[in-house]
């Protein structure tokens, strides 16, 4: 497999002045600031392949965000080696910025006022889009994501979801080979998310491209990802399958009930970690091992109109990997 | 070129969509034009020349000095420091098109809508209060230079400005040193009265700064009011002064750049 992104020991630091609360706080930090130095991200390295699909995980200020600022171009890495298809990004070379694109699910790029036809005519031009090859891949893009009708309407009159569309279409009209998407989903309800999620899948699918994801909805990582490069603190501490951090992590399954009679949480507590009490719905956490013994007990013992097993969110195996990591580094 | 073309059409479509504040700035600026004439009517009350200049020159040189500051001082650039600290800029950054292409295409717009709207209110003027002017004689020559240094005027100013936005890179108070500088821009650049009308040293001192350049020269060249020495010696400083910003300019870029830090984006 062509290797398309390279990152070595990539460090990015930002200066931030701390200023104190109120009046005297504001005048002291006039004259005196004190310097803060946050490490966004602090030494990573990874390695993505040609039409692979990796989702980045990590808390809130983990530096996922600033990590593909800086492998777009956007940003300027303090330290380290990056390499994307043969580019270093901040030179931000044209025929590099022609060949990627770096969607952020929080912010509009298209004009506001104009329909999103205009803003597709204006980038068919910066990126020396062929006639042919426009037509085409708006016509493609488009109707994948039902946005042919759309195309007129001044993008203040659009949904979030549709704008999000909006966004997608015109980040890809110039198909880029490698995507850095981050939170694309973000705000967007179930079914647009589905959407977008099945939309992202056929992209990679179709044009083979090398596509990076950050998303806060487990749901997207989950059914997109096979593999998942997990950071925390601008560190990174899993590179590797999904589901084999899964079953390194979920020691636990989640067994869901409805009950048909009253039972006490104690008589719960005592079989498993009760996670959720509100009659008939009973929530369960039980050891992965103990599963088949439990569900047996718990069969025999109450009378249940409805049962399930599943596996816990990603947020909690995240959750788990890190209250255990902090023990070990 | 086509690019910059479409770029200019797309930045025109939008331009429509801040009709108030636009009609806002305008009518500011025509206020300032009915202050000036009245403010030099009553200078010139019983006189005949003053500081070497007639009421009929003084006029034409502040409806000149209107339409040429609303050429060259109109810019689009006020909002790069907003983009460089709420992180728009990246949205540029992504873009395989030059940040001074875009801006460019941006400045384009605004000079011409500016320009337009300010002919008009010159009509407007001369329809309402009636000022006695005669007109001026043009020559071709003095046509020729005052485009060339209009040109250089405009292009000088945009990397000023330019200038201006990036101090976004190192702080997030940009608008104090903008309101700052434009109110120094104004008053030196000779949209308020021709300079020479100042004390010898003081003219003499203030030629060596780059705003006198902006306005009152270009005009002062139209009015074929300098010598063809000072016409050359002019043209020459301003190429001169623009070169500088333009290095100024690619500089902070480059220096702005490497500590950018998108954020809010």
């Amino acid at each position: 497999m062509k290797r398309v992104v390279k990152v070595e020991n990539l460090k990015k630091y930002y200066v931030t002045y701390k200023k104190e609360a109120g009046f005297f706080g504001a005048i002291k930090s006039f004259f005196k600031r004190e310097k803060k130095i946050v490490k966004a991200v602090d030494g990573i390295s990874f390695e993505l392949f040609e039409g692979e699909l990796v989702g980045f995980i990590g808390q809130n200020g983990a530096g996922k965000t600033t990590t593909l600022k800086c492998l777009s171009g956007v940003l300027y890495p303090d330290e380290g080696k990056i390499d994307v298809l043969g580019f270093f990004p901040f030179e931000r070379k044209k025929e590099f910025l022609k060949k990627i694109a770096f969607v952020m699910g929080r912010r509009g790029t298209l004009y506001w006022d104009l329909p999103a036809i205009d803003s597709y005519l204006l980038y068919k031009e910066i990126y020396e889009i062929g006639e042919d090859k426009f037509e085409r891949t708006l016509k493609e893009l488009s109707e994948m994501l039902d946005f042919d009708k759309l195309l007129n309407q001044p993008l203040r009159n659009l949904s979030l979801g549709e704008r999000m569309k909006a966004e997608l279409i015109a980040s890809l009209l110039h198909r880029p080979k490698v995507l850095f998407l981050d939170e694309p989903t973000i705000g967007l309800d179930v079914v647009m998310q589905k959407v977008l999620r099945d939309f992202i899948k056929e992209y990679n699918r179709r044009y083979k491209a090398t596509i990076l994801l950050t998303s806060h909805y487990m749901e997207d990582v989950e059914v997109l990802c096979k593999r998942v490069i997990v950071i925390h603190k601008g560190k990174l501490y899993y590179d590797g399958d999904l589901q084999t951090l899964k079953k390194k992590y979920v020691r636990a399954k989640r067994v869901e009930m409805v009950l048909k009679e009253r039972v006490e949480r104690e008589k719960f507590e005592k079989i498993g970690k009760v996670k959720e009490y509100s009659l008939p719905r009973v929530v369960l956490e039980i050891e992965r091992e103990k599963v088949p013994d439990k569900i047996k007990e718990v069969l025999s013992r109450f009378r249940i109109a409805d049962l399930s097993v599943s596996e816990p969110d990603i947020a909690d195996i995240v959750r788990n990997f890190f209250l255990e990591s902090n023990e070990s580094f | 070129m086509k690019v910059f073309k479409t770029l200019v059409k797309t930045e025109f479509y939008t331009y429509l969509a801040y009709r108030l504040n636009f009609v806002l700035w305008r009518l500011r600026n025509f206020l300032w034009l009915v202050f000036l004439y009245f403010f030099w009517k009553a200078v010139f009350q019983g006189e005949i020349t003053l500081f070497g200049y007639t009421k009929n020159e003084i006029f034409l040189y502040i409806l000149f000095a209107q339409v040429v500051s609303s050429f060259v001082l109109s810019t689009a650039t006020g909002g790069i420091g907003g983009m460089i600290n709420d992180g728009t800029l990246t949205d540029i950054l992504l873009l395989p098109y030059s940040f001074f292409k875009i801006m460019a295409a941006k400045e384009v717009i605004d000079k011409l809508v500016n320009f337009a709207f300010s002919i008009f209110e010159i009509f407007l003027f001369i329809l309402l209060f009636n000022p006695e002017i005669v007109g001026v004689q043009l020559t071709w020559q003095s046509v020729l230079m005052f485009i060339i240094s209009l040109l250089l005027a405009t292009t000088l100013y945009f990397f000023i400005a330019l200038n201006l936005g990036f101090i976004g890179f190192w702080s997030t108070e940009v608008w104090a040193p903008r309101f700052l500088f434009m109110v120094v821009v104004w008053l030196l650049a000779g949209n308020y009265f021709p300079l020479d009308v100042l004390p010898t040293g003081l003219y003499k001192a203030l030629n060596l700064l780059p705003f006198p350049y902006l306005v009152y020269f270009p005009v002062k060249v139209l009015l074929g009011k300098a010598e063809v020495a000072e016409v050359a010696g002019g043209v020459f400083v301003l190429f001169v002064w623009t070169l500088i910003f333009y290095g100024f300019t690619k500089f902070l870029w480059i220096k702005g750049l490497k500590v950018y830090t998108a954020q809010g984006a």
